[in-house]
């Protein structure tokens, strides 16, 4: 094991509760441990037969599949809790002061085109991304609202639809030995009542489900699902008959209805833990130091470079998620952009400047590593906030009308697509509906109309025809 | 094709390693020297002439002398789901938790002048927050209730005579300062204007608080007598001016500004003239919190993305 030559401050992959690596020279052992949510956080389409679910052969790049892919992979970052449109992209300066709030706006690369004070990164990186104005949406929730953000459609009537991410992963099928969606997060997201509906596979096959993997601010990466057992080293990783033998015995650990599905599932548990692919692609210490401090020593911050590193290894769909949770202060939850209280402070203290140089860097590097080409980066939260400040001198929701923001895959760049009233509460434009956002990127990801329709998905979307 | 090449360069790995041993060498010479014109060239800086107190590097937020300086209380993000109240020694700049069993959230920790109180905003459930008054020991002095619905106080300070604590509260669309006493009775309020009234400091006499405010429309400094009257604008500028506090002595007032781009601290005198930036560098500088000798801020720094404590000196 690798930790004692490591420096202080390096980081770690950590596999379950295994450091392949340690930041301060402490060599743990490690240890694999099978958890019974084992099969729905691996995903199934590690089964044994990793065919895609319309049909088609799997066993070929991404690249080949279909001639009109331009997104080999999609980084979808979830801004979950409603980021506030008027205090970071759509800023209303000329409104009341009442709407307008107290920050000012700053210029940036588009010209015309002016942002909050709070995202002075982005000012200068308006030139990499397109942004619309006019997003829209019908749930006023954040469980129900999230499961229309990631999935284009309201949760009732059951069943719910199937995350954008899925849907992906079911066209795609497998990437070597990594799964083809990737949800970046500490665990389900949720909020303090329930968990939303429409996280995963839905109505396609919970193969289909995303895979967990939440990574910390010190770049510790941790797959929820996966533990390591005590009596297996990380360098024993690699002797496969042991590993294999070890997850037998642990299977017989479990009673018949948790062994049901193992015989397929451990081989994806023992492919992804022997897969040099796959470690390789969770490994943040393969980075250089500049490179993390670039990404800021957050929890979203490392998560994004490990968002990067997963586009590198050509995983189809990142779920890059801001947070587990949407509320801002809530204990025992993680901080979200839910700012019903303290908006500005908030705004002004934590989530805009964790945002503004995660995403800043992650930009930059898709676009000076040449991945901007067949990479699709979009950035959104479930709605935006009250034009009209709150009785708490914040903002409450508002999926009437936000933000979102497309970068890569052939869009190009330095554009405001659609725009808000004088106050920032509805669309001027035609509205863009979170069906038209998950039909734009399973199109761009290589679904025509006639793949989706072959899956059964994303019924009656259309494509954003001002992004393409 | 990489594979193949690699393979056939295994032959001259000797003289490549002998090679690689001199421009080390060289590249070392090369570090030295930059380093020291490194130095040379931030000298001015004050920044880069500060010591840093702490090197986990996780986000932190007002810090406060505790314990008549011995050590430093602040906030720390110490996890995804938690904010806590910190204890940092200076002796051998060992941290623990303040409330070692505390599992709810803790925000805005601040100590009297005279390290014999201290208080902090307490989080309970969903978007609600207690103001909770101890003394040195951690007895209970005081609380202040959270508030009906979503409600959490901020920026809590005390009097120099301890006789109140102030602190910031939204309500009715606006947010005003407020004290109350040390038991959390006594319910005045300060300010009475439209927007966000925020980060009050008293002046060491006590007849005198500087706070934060978007009365005029953006972020400005502002100076008022204690009982709330006499209201004056210090600040200026397009951008943010936030977090005044006024030095030991009374003649200085620091405050964090986005004025040049990106957080910073500066110092202005009492009546706002002469503003001089502190500190100078591309990552943030903030929580700036006087060191009772007058000469030294104490604020939070982002360097290579981590954020830890530092204390600078205040330049001539």
């Amino acid at each position: 094991m690798a930790s004692a030559n490591l420096s202080h401050g390096e980081s770690v992959i950590e596999l379950g509760t295994f450091r392949a690596r340690t930041c301060d020279g402490i060599s743990r052992r490690s240890f694999l441990q099978l958890a019974p949510s084992l099969p729905a956080a691996l995903g199934l389409g590690l089964h044994a037969s990793t065919a895609r679910v319309d049909g088609a052969p799997s066993d070929r790049s991404p690249s080949d599949r279909s001639p009109s892919v331009r997104a080999k992979s999609v980084v979808f970052v979830f801004l979950w809790g409603g980021p506030s449109h008027l205090d970071t992209f759509d800023p209303k300066p000329d409104a009341p002061a009442e709407y307008r709030g107290p920050l000012a706006t700053i210029g940036t690369r588009t010209p015309g085109v002016r942002f909050s004070e709070l995202v002075p990164g982005l000012a200068q990186r308006s030139d990499l991304f397109t942004l619309i104005r006019s997003n829209r949406q019908t749930a006023p929730g954040h469980p129900d609202g999230g499961t229309v953000a990631l999935t284009g459609y309201e949760e009732r009537p059951l069943p719910v639809k199937p995350n954008f991410g899925s849907i992906v992963a079911a066209h795609r099928g497998h990437c070597g030995g990594l799964p083809p969606f990737v949800s970046l997060a500490s665990g389900m997201l949720g909020d303090s009542t329930r968990i939303i509906e429409g996280y995963g596979a839905g109505t396609l096959p919970p193969s289909n489900d995303p895979f967990f993997v939440s990574c910390s601010d010190r770049g510790q990466v941790d797959l929820p699902s996966l533990r390591l057992l005590e009596g297996l080293s990380p360098d024993r990783l690699d002797d496969r008959k042991t590993l294999l033998s070890q997850l037998e015995t642990d299977l017989r650990g479990f009673d018949s209805a948790g062994v049901a599905g193992w015989n397929d599932t451990y081989q994806a548990a023992y492919r992804l833990l022997t897969s040099p692919e796959a470690r390789r692609a969770f490994d943040l210490t393969l980075e250089t130091q500049d490179t993390r401090d670039r990404y800021g020593r957050t929890t979203f911050g490392q998560s994004a470079l490990l968002a990067r590193r997963l586009v590198e290894a050509e995983v189809p769909y990142i779920q890059l998620n801001y947070s587990r949770h949407p509320e801002a202060i809530t204990s025992g939850f993680e901080f979200g952009w839910d700012t019903h209280i303290l908006n500005f402070e908030l705004l002004q203290d934590q989530h805009c400047p964790i945002f503004d140089r995660a995403f800043s860097a992650f930009l930059d590097d898709i676009y000076q590593r040449g991945l901007s080409d067949d990479t699709l980066v979009v950035a959104m939260g479930e709605f935006g906030r009250t034009p009209k400040i709150n009785q708490r001198a914040s903002r409450d929701h508002w999926p009437r009308c936000y933000f979102s923001i497309w970068a890569g895959a052939g869009i190009e760049p330095g554009r405001v697509i659609g725009a808000s009233d004088r106050l920032g509460e509805d669309p001027l434009s035609d509205p863009i509906s979170p069906l038209m956002v998950g039909t734009t990127i399973a199109e761009l990801a290589g679904m025509n109309a006639e793949a989706r329709a072959r899956l059964n998905v994303l019924e009656g979307g259309s494509v954003i025809d001002e992004l393409l | 094709m990489s594979y193949c090449r690699a393979a056939n360069d295994v032959s001259r790995w000797g003289d490549r390693s002998r090679t690689c041993g001199h421009v080390r060498r060289l590249a070392r010479c090369l570090i030295a020297v930059l380093a020291s014109l490194t130095v040379w060239v931030s000298a001015g800086n004050a920044a880069d002439q500060s010591i840093r107190l702490t090197m986990d590097g996780t986000m932190k937020f007002t810090p406060a002398f505790f314990k008549g300086g011995s050590e430093i209380a602040f906030v720390q993000f110490v996890k995804p789901t938690m904010f806590q109240i910190m204890c940092l020694r200076m002796d051998d700049r060992t941290t623990r938790p303040l409330h070692e069993d505390e599992t709810d959230h803790e925000l805005d920790v601040s100590v009297s002048r005279d390290g014999a109180y201290y208080a902090y905003v307490k989080c309970h459930g969903t978007l609600k927050g207690s103001i909770e008054i101890r003394d040195a020991n951690q007895k209970e002095v005081g609380h202040v209730a959270a508030g009906e619905g979503f409600a959490v106080y901020r920026s809590l300070a005390f009097a120099p005579d301890n006789s109140r604590l102030l602190f910031s509260y939204a309500e009715n669309v606006h947010q005003q300062l407020f004290s109350v006493d040390l038991k959390g009775d006594d319910l005045q309020p300060l300010t009475d204007s439209t927007g966000i009234n925020n980060w009050p400091s008293f002046s060491p006499d006590g007849t005198q608080i500087v706070f934060g405010s978007t009365r005029d429309g953006n972020y400005e400094i502002y100076k008022m007598q204690a009982d709330g009257s006499t209201i004056r604008r210090l600040t200026n500028s397009p951008t943010m001016d936030l977090r005044p506090r006024f030095s030991p002595d009374g003649r200085l007032v620091s405050f964090t500004s986005n004025r040049d781009g990106n957080y910073e601290v500066y110092v202005m005198s009492e009546d706002g003239a002469n503003p001089r930036r502190v500190t100078n560098h591309p990552e943030r500088d903030d929580y700036a919190m006087w060191h009772p000798d007058g000469k030294q801020l104490l604020m939070v720094s982002e360097r290579s993305g981590n954020h830890d404590l530092y204390l600078v000196e205040l330049p001539p």
